[in-house]
């Protein structure tokens, strides 16, 4: 996985528990862009997939739209929303070789003028996707 | 709008149905007790059919989490009523102790709660149901860890319509700010948190946060209904480190004796509690599976067996030898004592910088004397008296070990292996001192408040009480009172006479059997007997080998031969051949059982004689 530029990890909302659970809170700092990425990695099974994005959807609070990018490795789905105060993503990876799955939340607010943070959000939307594009999961038995 | 649950609204009946839970029953073993407890708090049968579906046999579940859960489904065609109860297991082994000590109480990890609404959902396409169809209610039970598990999975993932919970562990703000993107968004907004600053939240006033989360999610919290005991030790710490509680919440006091642990708590600084609790659990676990020195091995990583053989060698030439024969397990005691001691002793110092306002609230509540307030205080401090002769001692010798300079080492280390074993040697002491029966047993009616039985004992009164999950009623004869295991009794009773039915099959079923073969092989006898007359008959020619035996070989000078054969056959009927005496004494004997068993439960009628229900609860008890 490449770490977001800029990103800082809280140390207090760190936390890995065995196999069973590792989640961290990344913060970004991008010009007038704030974001923050909630990231947890599951053991997830293959197969797991409808039932995990119908619990993003009620964590999110309504209906998410997930687009669906399958590789040979990982199967992405991705949604974007915008509310009053943020943007954002919600995002799930699931491990296609393996048990494991990566859910993914951000949020964003832009405190610039309207041209500059319609170019951040623009940019942020690549970044985020390049992103997840690029978490891999390592296989125990590699 | 609080729900109404069609088939199971019953406090007793859901608090044994939870603890039911532990005992993690065969599927048809599970539904005739519910079928049971359903006719002693009911009194009448449960209409309804029962399907089951066990955590284990989920395919979505990998059990890392250590989460366990039984889904209940019940259904009624006629009346047209569905409801499908989830049971989450609370804290039952080590792995629930561990998740709860590291994870759930620092309110990071909730993967069991995540567990929880993936086997529901699971649960609910297994028995056909759909998710998205509220016509059907779906109720979380759970006692424990479980009202963690259930109560987050239900604010966060809509996992339930109702969650009904016993003794439970709150529900923990920053653990929903992790798992319900939603709350996090909306403290995010409403407190202006900095994107940027990932620990943003910590800076959040306690007060404040819990206030905001109690307003979030009000709506839901009408559908949540807890029963907690004020002598609950979880209770105690549920107003730290951001676990606040939900809900309807119905307080009892379950051991009058004491004035239960919560203030006591509170008045105790957070990081404080946290150090005693995640001790005293250690201790607790620890001490069940192996004793003192399982405590000091999962702690420390040392072999108290190992520590004192070593001890018994004397002198420091003893030293060298053992150390040549022991150089690994000698290695693997320093890296863990060098890897553990920091961490313990961090929190022993926490306790004994406290000890005064710890043990000493606890000796104005009546849980310890002021002598045992004396030891504890005296042997914890001894504990860290000893830690620190450990760190002293391991500060020259790992640092020597690193040179990789064995022989150095030997000379320079073996004086400092030997202080350390005495100084582990003692601490062991001082752990017994801790693990003698007088604070095993305050620590077991501590933790008898936790449990569900005390519960059932203080909602029920009269002559109804509870001994596991098995019904109790008190007769009184005279000025004495009979205490009657009613679910034993009908149990007693419901299987005595399943088995009696059982035998009475067997015993007609052989007597069947009997008739037929015996029938049978005379038929059978009987046909060959004139199978052979007609062969005798047809081919008279054939048996006149027999006459020659007699009259010597057919010749023109001796010519005797047979003509025809007639027989002139007489077979009698079959008779004598039953086995009716023997049948009718197995019979009798079956009577006589029978007897016996209802002779039984009429001892037990008479007892509560003037009681119709009691009467009617064993014959309700034959049909299940």
């Amino acid at each position: 996985m490449d770490f977001p530029g800029g990103g800082i990890i809280g140390e207090r909302g760190y936390s890995k528990e065995d196999k069973r659970f590792e989640s961290f809170i990344i913060g970004v700092d991008n010009n007038a862009l704030e974001t923050s990425i909630d990231f947890k990695y599951l053991p997830e099974k293959v197969g797991n997939e409808e039932i995990v994005l119908n619990q993003l959807s009620a964590s999110f609070g309504s209906e998410l739209d997930f687009k669906k990018h399958e590789t040979e490795n990982k199967t992405i789905y991705i949604s974007h929303f915008e509310t009053k105060d943020y943007f954002g993503y919600v995002a799930y990876i699931q491990n296609r070789k393996d048990i494991g799955g990566v859910q993914v939340s951000t949020h964003s607010n832009c405190n610039g003028d309207e041209e500059l943070c319609a170019d951040l959000e623009e940019q942020e939307k690549e970044n985020v996707i390049e992103w997840l594009n690029n978490i891999n999961f390592i296989s125990e038995s590699s | 709008m609080k729900m109404t649950m069609y088939f199971l609204e019953n406090d007793p009946f859901l608090l044994r149905l939870i603890h039911l839970e532990y005992d993690n029953l065969p599927e048809e073993e599970m539904k005739s007790k519910i079928k049971q407890f359903y006719i002693e708090e009911f009194g009448t049968t449960l209409e309804a059919d029962i399907e089951i579906f066990h955590s284990s046999d989920a395919n979505t579940l990998d059990g890392i989490s250590g989460y366990d859960g039984t889904a209940i489904y019940l259904s009624n065609e006629e009346n047209r009523m569905e409801e499908l109860y989830v049971i989450s297991q609370g804290t039952q082994d080590l792995v629930d102790w561990d998740y709860n000590v590291k994870s759930m109480f620092a309110g990071l990890d909730y993967s069991q709660a995540l567990d929880t609404n993936k086997f529901t959902e699971e649960a609910i396409i297994k028995f056909g149901l759909h998710s998205k169809d509220d016509s059907i209610p779906v109720i979380g039970l759970g006692h424990s860890l479980a009202n963690n598990n259930n109560s987050t999975a239900y604010l966060a993932y809509d996992t339930f319509d109702f969650v009904y919970s016993i003794n439970g562990a709150q529900t923990n703000y920053y653990q929903l700010y992790r798992a319900d993107i939603e709350f996090r968004r909306e403290v995010s907004r409403e407190f202006s948190l900095s994107l940027t600053d990932p620990d943003a939240i910590y800076d959040i006033d306690p007060t404040k946060l819990q206030a905001f989360a109690e307003t979030h999610y009000a709506d839901k919290a009408e559908n949540i209904h807890q029963t907690i005991s004020l002598d609950d030790p979880l209770y105690a710490v549920s107003g730290q480190r951001g676990f606040f509680t939900i809900g309807e919440v119905n307080y009892l006091e379950t051991n009058p004796d004491y004035p239960g642990l919560r203030e006591i708590m509170d008045d105790i600084p957070d990081e404080v509690v946290r150090d005693f609790q995640e001790l005293a659990i250690q201790y607790t676990v620890s001490s069940e599976k192996g004793g003192t020195d399982q405590f000091i091995y999962d702690v420390l990583g040392a072999d108290m067996e190992f520590v004192n053989t070593l001890l018994e060698i004397d002198g420091v030439g003893s030293g060298v030898h053992t150390y040549f024969t022991h150089q690994e397990e000698l290695d693997t005691l320093i890296r863990n004592l060098n890897d553990n001691v920091p961490e313990l002793m961090s929190k022993v110092t926490t306790i004994t910088s406290n000890a005064d306002l710890i043990f000493g609230r606890l000796e104005e509540a009546g849980y310890i004397s002021t002598q045992q307030k004396d030891v504890l205080i005296t042997e914890i401090t001894a504990i860290e008296t000893e830690l620190l002769g450990i760190q002293q001692a391991l500060e020259s010798n790992v640092t020597i070990r690193d040179t990789g300079n064995f022989f150095a080492q030997i000379g320079g280390d073996i004086g400092s292996i030997i202080r350390l074993l005495e100084h582990a040697s003692a601490l062991q002491d001082s752990a017994g001192a801790l693990g003698q029966k007088e604070f095993m047993d305050i620590l077991q009616m501590i933790g008898a408040s936790h449990g569900i039985p005390e519960v059932l004992d203080a909602i029920t009164g009269g002559r109804k009480s509870y001994m596991g999950t098995d019904m109790i009623l008190t007769a009184t004869q005279g000025k004495k009172e009979i205490r009657v295991n009613m679910s034993a009794a009908l149990e007693l009773y419901q299987k005595g006479l399943g088995k009696l039915a059982e035998k009475e099959t067997a015993i007609t079923r052989l007597a069947n059997a009997v008739d037929r073969e015996i029938q049978q092989a005379y038929n059978e006898e009987k046909r060959k007997v004139i199978a052979k007359i007609n062969e005798m008959e047809a081919s008279p020619l054939m048996y006149q080998f027999r006459l020659m035996l007699h009259l010597g070989t057919y010749s023109v000078l001796n010519p005797h031969r047979i003509e025809s054969i007639r027989v002139h056959e007489e077979i009698y009927p079959l008779e004598q051949a039953d086995l009716d005496h023997e049948f009718n004494s197995f019979r009798h004997a079956l009577e006589r059982e029978q007897k016996h068993i209802e002779n039984y439960r009429q001892a037990v009628e008479l007892l509560f004689d003037e009681d119709e229900k009691v009467s009617r609860q064993f014959d309700l008890i034959r049909g299940v």
